[in-house]
């Protein structure tokens, strides 16, 4: 049997650590809202655009080039991908409500929050972790089946030409699906970190989302100036498109109406974000204090 | 003596509330009960050397090191919050296995330490049930384990014994001994003397945000023995318990509200009296599902301290 000294010891390692100290909580995150089975059928359900391009772009692929006044929508152009992700973005509104409306809110109802903060975590890595969950699950049904779309375009009808020409589209891709993910994570953390529960911050998404569109649009349409649009966040997450994809973003159906100052919209956005984490930074260090 | 936990001049305050006031303290290795009543600031102080707060004024140091967002300290610490503290779908395994790895622990070691801690803890039987359906005892068990499993030099128990029956009071009382007798520094706070009475000689005493003692506790034992201990017990048979625990030397008054099966008894010798409760449960089978000691005696030694 040991024998132990009844006197503290000294430790005489090094004080070091490894790895990315916040992942397990971003992969425990995800495999927790897997195990949701109504969330894995919409994540399912997600993927049906991607099909529905996919189809497109083999019909596409096999029209002769030569055929004269060939559809405009089985042309496979850099507009082609910005569409394929403006339809995926209105699906991140609900994968975003669904993924994070409870990741700190959960957290303040379990009383799990000290525990993280008594692990050697920073508040960073905290909210790192839980602004990956949200992000990953964006990420995979924006970045990932455009990604795809663009390596099917390639490996069915491979010209040199296209490829080199089209190349940037990658890039355009990674930029605005990594900011309209990040942005949409940092928002639903942020309300989930002031509200006690999942409903409210769904609510709170809801209203601000729809609520500054609909006062954009009213006021668009009385005073009929363009900056004004800017005023609802949802046009400048659609702003985000002519950053990335510039002249290509304006053949989407239907994105002229909702086409506000994109560096307007850019900055509106910077500044939002840095607001919300620095709301949930003072939120998640908060101290209940017991009078 | 070496001293592993220093205050220097410390006080904490939240807006007009003093919780923290003028604070300078050595805690040595070894078990430090810290006692005192509800919004004494044994929740502060603890918050102090965790590094969740800082303090508004003065210096905190652990192993030498300013705590405040010093994750790298936190390998060097477990800590029990008093609330309940876990994700009540994960299963026992689970959680503990996260546990392990937000200490970094990579999966398949997160894995064999967690099996290991929840044998220890009389856990392994349960460990794929979720966390939901653990009694009060096996959720203290846990919670007490998820602060051992990366083995650290100093482990902080906020109020570790609220709501657990006895025999789960008993298994904690072992365990802090044993964890002090590995070497460990333990910081226990409480607001039930006896309890940290049981694990410890050495206690800090904490009223309105200021140390009125230290390391006294045969002095406080004796203050404390004048007032009588109060216990609340919620029983399926409280008027067949009362009139057995009346037999009890030590029994001084028994309350009993009949219709919430509720008792609150008044003991001299709160030592006795919890293993003659033992005894008496054990014996009729009484189903207990509530036992609590409200602070109202240490108050009184409290009040009679501060005069």
């Amino acid at each position: 049997m040991p024998i132990f000294e009844q006197t503290y010891r000294k430790w005489e390692g090094t004080l070091k650590t490894t790895g990315i100290r916040w992942l397990p909580i971003t992969k425990m995150g995800i495999k927790q809202t897997f195990k949701k089975k109504r969330f894995l059928l919409f994540f399912i359900g997600c993927q049906i655009p991607f099909l529905v391009f996919a189809i497109r772009l083999i019909i596409g692929a096999l029209v002769p080039e030569n055929i004269e006044n060939a559809p405009e929508f089985l042309k496979i152009t850099p507009s082609f991908f910005a569409h394929f992700l403006w339809i995926q973005s209105s699906f991140i509104f609900i994968m975003t409500i669904w993924s994070g409306a409870n990741l700190i809110n959960g957290d303040y109802q379990s009383n799990a929050l000290q525990l993280y903060l008594s692990k050697p975590l920073t508040q960073l890595d905290y909210i790192l972790g839980k602004l990956s969950i949200v992000a990953f699950f964006n990420l995979t049904i924006t970045v990932v089946p455009a990604i795809l779309l663009f390596i099917l375009r390639a490996l069915i009808k491979y010209e040199n030409s296209w490829f080199v020409q089209n190349l940037w589209v990658i890039p355009a891709i990674l930029g605005l699906s990594l900011a309209i993910s990040v942005i949409h994570s940092l928002f639903i953390l942020c309300l989930s970190a002031i509200t006690t529960n999942s409903r409210f911050s769904t609510i709170a998404y809801f209203i601000i989302l729809f609520f500054t569109d609909g006062i954009a649009d009213l006021l668009h349409s009385l005073r009929r100036v363009h900056s004004l649009l800017n005023i609802s966040i949802s046009n400048d997450l659609f702003s985000l498109f002519q950053i990335f994809f510039g002249k290509h973003a304006a053949k989407i159906p239907g994105y002229s109406e909702k086409m506000a100052d994109p560096y307007y919209g850019a900055a509106i956005l910077i500044v939002l974000c840095v607001l919300c984490y620095f709301v949930i930074k003072r939120r998640v260090g908060r101290i209940e204090v017991i009078q | 003596m070496k001293t592993l936990i220093n205050f220097e001049n410390v006080s904490r305050w939240y807006g007009e509330v003093i919780a923290l006031n003028d604070i300078s303290i050595n805690i040595p290795p070894g078990v430090t009960g810290l006692l005192g009543p509800n919004g004494a600031g044994k929740s502060t102080f603890l918050n102090l050397v965790t590094g969740r707060l800082n303090p508004s004024k003065g210096k905190v140091t652990v192993l030498g090191e300013n705590p405040r967002n010093n994750f790298k300290l936190a390998r060097f610490y477990g800590f029990v919050p008093e609330q309940d503290a876990y994700y009540e779908k994960l299963s026992g395994l689970d959680f503990m296995t996260y546990m392990a790895q937000l200490h970094g622990f990579e999966r398949k070691a997160a894995k064999r330490a967690s099996m290991e801690i929840l044998e220890r803890h009389n856990l392994l039987t349960h460990m794929n049930k979720p966390v939901a359906a653990y009694s009060k005892g096996m959720r203290q068990r846990i919670k007490l384990a998820q602060a051992l499993i990366h083995d650290p030099e100093i482990l902080y128990l906020d109020e570790p014994m609220n709501g657990m029956d006895p025999i789960g009071r008993n298994e904690t009382i072992d365990l802090v001994k044993k964890l002090s007798s590995a070497g460990k520094t333990i910081i226990v706070s409480s607001h039930i003397l006896h309890e940290v009475e049981a694990m410890t000689q050495q206690i800090i005493l904490m009223h309105n945000g200021k140390i009125l003692a230290e390391g006294i506790v045969q002095e406080i034992r004796g203050l404390i023995d004048e007032y009588p201990h109060n216990v609340i017990i919620h029983t399926d048979r409280a008027r067949e318990m009362a009139s057995q625990l009346l037999n009890y030397d030590d029994v001084i008054d028994i309350n009993i509200e009949d219709k919430q099966n509720r008792l609150k008894v008044q003991s001299k010798e709160p030592e006795k009296f919890y293993q003659n409760l033992v005894a008496t449960i054990v014996e009729n089978g009484y189903n207990v599902t509530y036992i609590d000691s409200p602070d109202d005696n240490l108050q009184s030694v409290f009040k009679y301290l501060v005069k």
